[in-house]
């Protein structure tokens, strides 16, 4: 459990071809940049090995916060298919607008590099099974699943 | 943000996180056949029927009964929600899943029964050679496959395609590479739909997707996606008078490799989910349990949307595969230093397992047209059915089913009770063990010196990728195909043994 600790875990047994993980944060921006996290982290075994080199900023928008984080998680990974980008310094502020809400981040990471980087495994895309974004007392939580 | 990464460690889930899943009273209707009664799950329209052995069954985990219930659910569908032996949870539709939908009663089509990577599935290539030519060769071999066909997290196309020169590949599919010189044109005739789904549009798909298809195409991908050199041990030919006729030997050398659309595949999976929800309700007025089982009905612009999109991803996927066999073709031509026409090095055929397919079924004595929706499930279509290519349209469709890295895998044909699963088999072993736990149980390292003593190289981007495809994490293949070939669905007629590996 991850009890007052905030940050990421990885689950087994929720998802058998797949990955879940579960994130926590003090509020909504630091749940989603541990999410963030946690999605790198899938693909790269350790994040301290990726470069502050190559900055995205970025918004999305969603009615709700889960899709929001839906949204925010699979430009992440558009960004590793199409510019082979990899993060491991992401900052998230989530406003409402209008009837829903507004994710602004920023990314910064590295060109993916086999040589450097201990590749695990790619992430096709982030699926909506048993996700959820929610309050808990003073913490954020999420569960979310990778389609692997 | 800065994090302190050490944080991050795998647990397991406890009862909060993990949801209980009734268990069904299942009703055994033959040795390899369970059904699920409509009274399991509120709601459910038709029943839920299990391809298993009883072994099988009583290992799949229980979210896989709870998913089928939901998919019995949804309007349009006819008879049952299929589950075949490979089956395990995945999300919305459980992976071995098969549902039919009356196009013109209703029946709706949704992105999350057909999975996200659009026409994932299998090809399989014939050579002239033997294993005694290859086995001295078998580490040069893989490294040059390795070399070719760029796999693992990010892998970047060695194509540099333009957006229209993409857009044009979306719409012609395994054509467009066979006229741009990446093959041979009998591949086509060997191909599912001849490597073309007709009915794509290609305004119908975002920028997003052609983007990530544009820099993906022509690569394998990661997860269960990859390439083996196999060979045919002489006992295991199960069907010596079509193996023959379809070109297959004993000891002979065959290739196999599973992959799919890449990200244009499942950019358009994620972009209609997202639009199928806004709509579902509010204009359709249909409820469904899970959101990844979001859909519209088929006679509707939004579900028509889709389906052009879909045969998108459909064609993005053949020409991926053809693009991977133009680069196997080359590394054994390299290899052997011979022409690949001189190798043999002919396609059996190409088949897909997760893909939405408008087809002509009887049902009760009536013909009627249905959508039929295979995730991780191959079209199995008995002789003579229109779906097949006509070189093997008298002996039914060659189905091509993938084990794991360690075992072996096999030659299937369309068998003669298919039409009760709408034409339908299993895909694969199907896992059984979640690639969280299996990183912690296996060591990649160990894995591959294991392999290696047992006569497989490996050759992979990443040690915890392989980990993750131990054999442990799969059920049976042995088991998982005696369970189609007994219930008549389809029928053995070689199994492979793997030589070596390349895998993302």
């Amino acid at each position: 459990m991850l009890k007052d600790d905030m940050g990421y875990r990885f689950i087994e047994d929720i998802a058998i071809a797949d990955i879940a993980f579960e994130a926590s944060g003090k509020d909504i921006n630091e749940l989603f940049e541990y999410s963030a996290y946690a999605l790198e982290n899938t693909m790269v075994k350790d994040l301290k090995s990726i470069k502050h080199e190559s900055t995205k900023e970025f918004k999305v928008n969603a009615k709700n916060l889960d899709i929001l984080l839906v949204q925010f998680l699979d430009r992440l990974i558009f960004y590793k298919d199409t510019e082979q980008l990899v993060f491991a310094e992401v900052n998230v502020n989530v406003e409402k607008s209008g009837e829903g809400y507004e994710a602004h981040c920023s990314a910064m990471g590295e060109t993916l590099d086999s040589e450097r980087h201990s590749l695990l495994v790619d992430v096709k895309a982030v699926t909506m099974h048993m996700l959820y974004v929610r309050k808990e007392e003073e913490t954020w939580k999420a569960m979310v699943v990778l389609d692997i | 943000m800065s994090i302190n990464f050490t944080r991050a460690i795998n647990f397991r889930s406890d009862m909060r996180t993990a949801p209980k899943f009734k268990e069904p009273n299942f009703t055994k209707v033959t040795d390899n056949i369970w059904d699920v009664d409509k009274s399991f799950k509120e709601g459910m329209r038709v029943p839920a029927r299990i391809y298993s052995t009883e072994r099988l069954l009583k290992n799949m985990d229980l979210q896989v009964f709870d998913q089928a219930a939901n998919i019995a659910m949804m309007p349009g569908i006819e008879k049952y929600a299929f589950v075949m032996p490979d089956g395990h949870s995945g999300y919305g539709s459980p992976i071995g899943g098969v549902a039919a939908f009356d196009v013109d009663r209703e029946g709706v089509i949704s992105p999350g029964m057909v999975g996200f990577d659009i026409n994932c599935g299998m090809r399989l290539i014939l050579t002239d050679l033997t294993l005694k030519q290859v086995r001295p060769k078998i580490k040069e071999l893989t490294d040059n496959l390795f070399k070719r066909i760029p796999a693992g997290v990010g892998s970047k196309s060695s194509l540099v395609l333009n957006r229209d020169d993409f857009k044009e590949l979306s719409e012609e599919g395994a054509r467009w590479a066979i006229k741009k010189g990446y093959g041979w044109k009998e591949d086509l005739d060997v191909t599912e739909l001849n490597g073309k789904a007709d009915w794509a549009d290609n305004s119908k798909i975002s920028e997003k997707a052609i983007e990530r298809g544009m820099k993906q195409i022509g690569t394998l991908g990661s997860g269960n996606h990859y390439l083996e050199v196999q060979y045919i041990k002489p006992e295991d030919i199960k069907n010596k008078a079509l193996a023959k006729k379809w070109g297959v030997f004993p000891n002979q050398i065959v290739i196999m490799f599973h992959t799919g659309s890449r990200g244009a595949g499942h950019q358009i999976a994620s972009d209609y989910t997202q639009s199928f929800l806004e709509v579902m309700d509010s204009k359709y007025h249909i409820k469904v349990n899970d959101r990844e089982l979001a859909c519209a009905p088929f006679n509707s612009k939004e579900g028509q949307n889709y389906y052009e999109a879909m045969g998108c991803g459909v064609n993005i996927s053949f020409a991926n595969r053809q693009l991977i066999l133009h680069k196997i073709r080359e590394a054994f031509s390299e290899v052997f230093k011979k022409d690949a026409e001189k190798l043999g090095m002919h396609q059996l055929f190409d088949i897909a397992h997760n893909r939405a397919s408008l087809e002509r079924h009887k049902i009760d004595g009536e013909i009627k047209e249905l959508l039929v929706h295979r995730k991780g499930s191959t079209g199995s279509y008995p002789p003579g059915r229109k779906e097949i290519p006509k070189k093997f349209r008298e002996d039914g469709s060659p189905v091509i089913i993938g084990g794991s890295m360690e075992t072996g895998s096999y030659l299937m044909v369309g068998g003669p009770n298919a039409p009760e699963t709408f034409d339908s088999t299993a895909h694969g072993s199907g896992r059984t063990m979640s690639r969280t736990k299996a990183r912690g149980m296996v060591k990649g390292k160990d894995l591959f010196e294991k392999m290696l003593r047992n006569g497989i190289y490996v050759k992979s981007v990443s040690w915890s990728g392989l980990a993750e495809e131990s054999a442990e994490s799969y059920k049976d293949i042995d088991e998982v195909v005696d369970a189609v070939d007994s219930a008549g669905l389809s029928k053995k007629v070689s199994r492979f043994t793997p030589l070596s590996n390349v895998k993302g």
